[in-house]
């Protein structure tokens, strides 16, 4: 038998020069992207002073200034080295947030900054087709300029030849998503974030009778809070379940961790902010196979069992004008045999109405209403009509209605499939 | 102006429309006062006539405008008929009464039952309405995420339902909006505007006998603007108080004057907005039909069309027959009081509510034979203005 010859070698491992391109297939969308940006916005944030981050968007260009605390030239330098942070327990910890995202949106961008109380100002230009061809990992140009103003301080990123496109309806949704993703920071005036000159404000949850209930998770590792309460669901019915924040920043949208699947109706909202479970390195989710995360599933699962119940249906009919609502029951004689004056005096702002069929001499209080029901009618009865017209949501036909329903009897009406359903 | 290959695609739809859709309706889901239970076996000739006229319309929308215009017509010449008859009669006869009740209820049958009901509410509304449905969701773009996608659909089937015609709900909103700019510009009521505005906006119920007492000043005003008919706001004021005005008359109570009002004022800004959305609607139907020309293949478009439009004239014929409920109930109504006050006064039976189709059910046990028999036997004849 021969004796094996090892010999050790040492070999050069410079990553490829189009790893830079390629980290920015990550799956982003476009409003996770621009958020990697503000992340790093919020994380040079200067104590007690309200930091301010403007978002501009052009067809060409894509300009993200804030006046946060800026880089040292040393920050400065390294903000374009892949991987490298030293941001412990902040929003940009994994350093390729800036790489990644910038190359998402552009193939190419320039990075000014400029630190609190200096002089100095120092620029990063990256350019892809220039890396792809002529990039050196041990020659990255590098501009300082000084005897800049030093009232100025800041970063300014300005992404040119843009690989994505924006239409009005994805501009809306931008703005709309930053409101969500940034809510806490918004809400709580350390940030004010200016899109397209209009000013975000943060998202706002519609809760049943306004009720947040608020809650406080422990478990081995790390620690949750915040509050639930319940929505109607909407035409979307997975639009139910928390938004995770982590460190004030959303992490997800909907997130079902501790709630049973196919909620309807009434779902369970709200928000939960968690501390010591790990994330993604795209920060788009928690590491669901971390024990942390399971120990946090399971104590929220035995606390919300109780709360997850699916309303009883009690009517059905036709689904005449959609929408859902939940109100009073207010039984309403229209013929020419109830008495007007008291039948318009009983009906209140959100009320729902319960009628054999409406009128139209009934008109001030169907407006007034929140809802409608019928005994009779279909899809062109005047009920129909007259709550489309003004939508509100109706069931119509149902037949039974003004017997089955009890005058003051609190139920939820879902006007997009036809049911009535007990609260 | 439709093409001629627009009318083969509708001949294309016509040869494949369910037999069914066309037949005598069974039910409907609006029959409040149970008609569907004794005017097809009293009237049965209904039958085959619906069947005949259905063929001929349900898929010609002019036709079907030509016909509820028609046959509006018909019901406004044989309701003035028997008016007449009825108004110099004998109204204490009671076989004078049944009969005038039987001959209203035949042409209620033939000229207003069919078209407010029979069609409005019977399988071809559900056919066309159902159409729409279906092919609306072909024309919303699908790369809108879901949510985005099912409101899309709704707002356009809100909008293809309620069409460019404001039925009488809607058009008191709109009324509403010229009734405020008219009482705001004439000094007088305008005070009292202010006032009651503060009022309405509290949004407090027990504020109401206030609010009223208001509203009883500004009527007084009203009603010398419209008395003196050389006053430049007599005519607007007129055209927009009439209905409100005559029911009150009726109810012999304001009510439904201060309702109006009441309405006109607290829901002003909504009803600007719905006046904004009604003068656009015209555009945006335009709007969804382009869209869907250019989405759904020929044969779909037609189909689209044509249950847009049906669906639109349904719900406008039944609104304009409605109107007719002004000058026919009264005297239908009246005319049973008196079968009422005379089942009354020979049997002591005391009968409040129901409708016109009640009489029916619950009164006509207590006539004479001669005229139980009257009722309850067949009417074979064929309906006509001129033998009616």
């Amino acid at each position: 038998m021969q004796k094996i010859n090892q010999l050790t070698k040492f070999i050069d491992i410079t990553p490829h020069r189009s790893i830079m391109t390629k980290i920015a297939q990550t799956g982003y969308s476009i409003q996770e992207a621009l958020s990697e940006l503000i992340d790093n916005a919020i994380d040079a944030r200067i104590t007690d002073k309200k930091l301010a981050v403007d978002v501009e968007i052009t067809p060409d260009r894509i300009i993200i200034t804030d006046n946060g605390s800026g880089m040292t030239e040393e920050q400065a330098a390294k903000a374009i080295r892949l991987g490298f942070s030293d941001k412990k327990g902040q929003l940009g910890e994994f350093g390729l947030g800036l790489k990644t995202s910038t190359s998402f949106l552009g193939k190419s961008f320039s990075l000014i900054t400029t630190p609190y109380n200096s002089d100095a100002e120092y620029i990063l230009e990256w350019d892809e087709d220039h890396w792809l061809e002529h990039g050196d990992w041990y020659k990255y140009p590098f501009t300082v300029n000084r005897n800049i103003d030093t009232s100025k301080n800041g970063t300014i990123v300005i992404i040119k030849r843009l690989k994505v496109e924006f239409s009005d309806k994805l501009l809306r949704n931008i703005q709309e998503e930053f409101g969500m993703r940034f809510g806490p920071f918004i809400r709580n005036g350390e940030l004010e974030l200016v899109f397209n000159q209009e000013i975000a404000k943060p998202f706002e949850q519609v809760i049943l009778g306004n009720k947040k209930h608020k809650f406080t998770f422990e478990f081995k590792g790390g620690k949750a809070w915040g509050w639930w309460g319940y929505q109607l669901s909407g035409l979307n019915k997975s639009y139910y379940g928390f938004h995770t924040y982590r460190r004030g920043r959303l992490v997800t949208t909907y997130d079902k961790i501790g709630l049973t699947p196919n909620q309807d109706i009434k779902q369970i909202i709200g928000d939960l902010h968690i501390e010591g479970i790990p994330i993604t390195h795209d920060k788009k989710g928690w590491l669901k196979s971390s024990r942390q995360y399971q120990a946090l599933e399971t104590k929220m699962r035995e606390y919300f069992k109780p709360f997850e119940k699916k309303p009883k249906r009690i009517l059905s009919g036709f689904a005449a004008s959609s929408g859902k609502i939940v109100g009073t029951v207010r039984l309403i004689n229209m013929f020419m045999s109830g008495d007007m004056e008291k039948e318009m005096n009983r009906i209140k702002r959100s009320d729902i109405i319960v009628t054999a069929m409406t009128r139209p001499h009934f008109l001030l209080g169907i407006r007034r209403a929140a809802g409608i029901i019928t005994d009779l009618g279909g899809n062109l009865s005047h009920a129909a009509i007259v709550a489309r017209e003004f939508n509100i949501p109706a069931v119509v036909g149902t037949q039974t209605a003004t017997r089955e329903l009890q005058d003051g009897q609190r139920i939820i009406l879902d006007g997009n499939e036809g049911y009535i359903y007990e609260d | 102006m439709a093409s001629g290959l627009f009318w083969m695609e509708m001949r294309d739809i016509f040869m494949k429309i369910d037999k069914h859709l066309l037949q005598f309706p069974t039910v409907l889901p609006n029959d409040l006062e149970g008609f569907m239970f004794n005017y097809p076996k009293k009237f049965p000739l209904i039958i085959p006539y619906y069947e005949e006229v259905a063929l001929q319309v349900a898929l010609d929308p002019k036709a079907y405008q030509e016909y509820g215009d028609w046959v509006r017509g018909e019901l406004i010449a044989g309701f003035e008929k028997i008016k007449k008859e009825y108004e110099s009669g004998d109204q204490e006869d009671l076989a004078f009464l049944v009969d005038i009740d039987q001959r209203i209820n035949k042409l209620f049958c033939f000229r207003f039952w069919i078209v407010n009901y029979l069609f409005a509410d019977g399988p071809l509304h559900d056919y066309f309405v159902s159409n729409l449905k279906t092919l609306i969701r072909k024309i919303v773009d699908i790369t809108e995420d879901i949510e985005e996608y099912e409101q899309q659909v709704l707002l356009i089937q809100r909008d293809l339902l309620q069409s460019d015609y404001a039925d009488l709900y809607l058009q008191q909103a709109l009324n509403g909006v010229k009734l405020v700019e008219v009482l705001q510009s004439n000094p007088q009521t305008n005070i009292l505007l202010n006032e009651v505005i503060l009022l309405i906006d509290q949004h407090n119920l027990h504020n109401t006998k206030e609010i009223n007492n208001l509203w009883d000043q500004v009527t007084q005003v009203i009603k010398k603007i419209i008395e003196d008919k050389s006053h430049h706001q007599g005519s607007a004021l007129f055209d927009l108080m009439e209905i409100p005005l005559e029911q009150a008359r009726m109810r012999n109570s304001l009510l439904p004057v201060y309702n109006m009002l009441t309405h006109a004022i607290e829901f002003r800004e909504e009803n600007k907005q719905l006046a904004q959305r009604y003068e656009a609607m015209k555009a945006r139907i335009e709007d969804i039909l382009a869209q869907a020309k250019g989405i759904l293949s020929p044969e779909e478009y037609a189909l689209f069309v044509l249950s847009y439009q049906q669906a639109r004239n349904f719900a406008m014929y039944k609104d304009i027959m409605g109107e007719m409920d002004g000058p026919l109930l009264p005297l239908w109504f009246g005319l049973h009081d008196k079968i009422r006050a005379w089942i009354f006064k020979n049997h002591g039976i005391k009968y409040q509510g129901g409708g016109h189709a009640s009489m029916y059910y619950q009164l006509v046990w207590y006539l004479p034979d001669h005229l139980k028999a009257k009722v309850y036997t067949v009417d074979n004849i064929p309906f006509s203005i001129k033998t009616l």
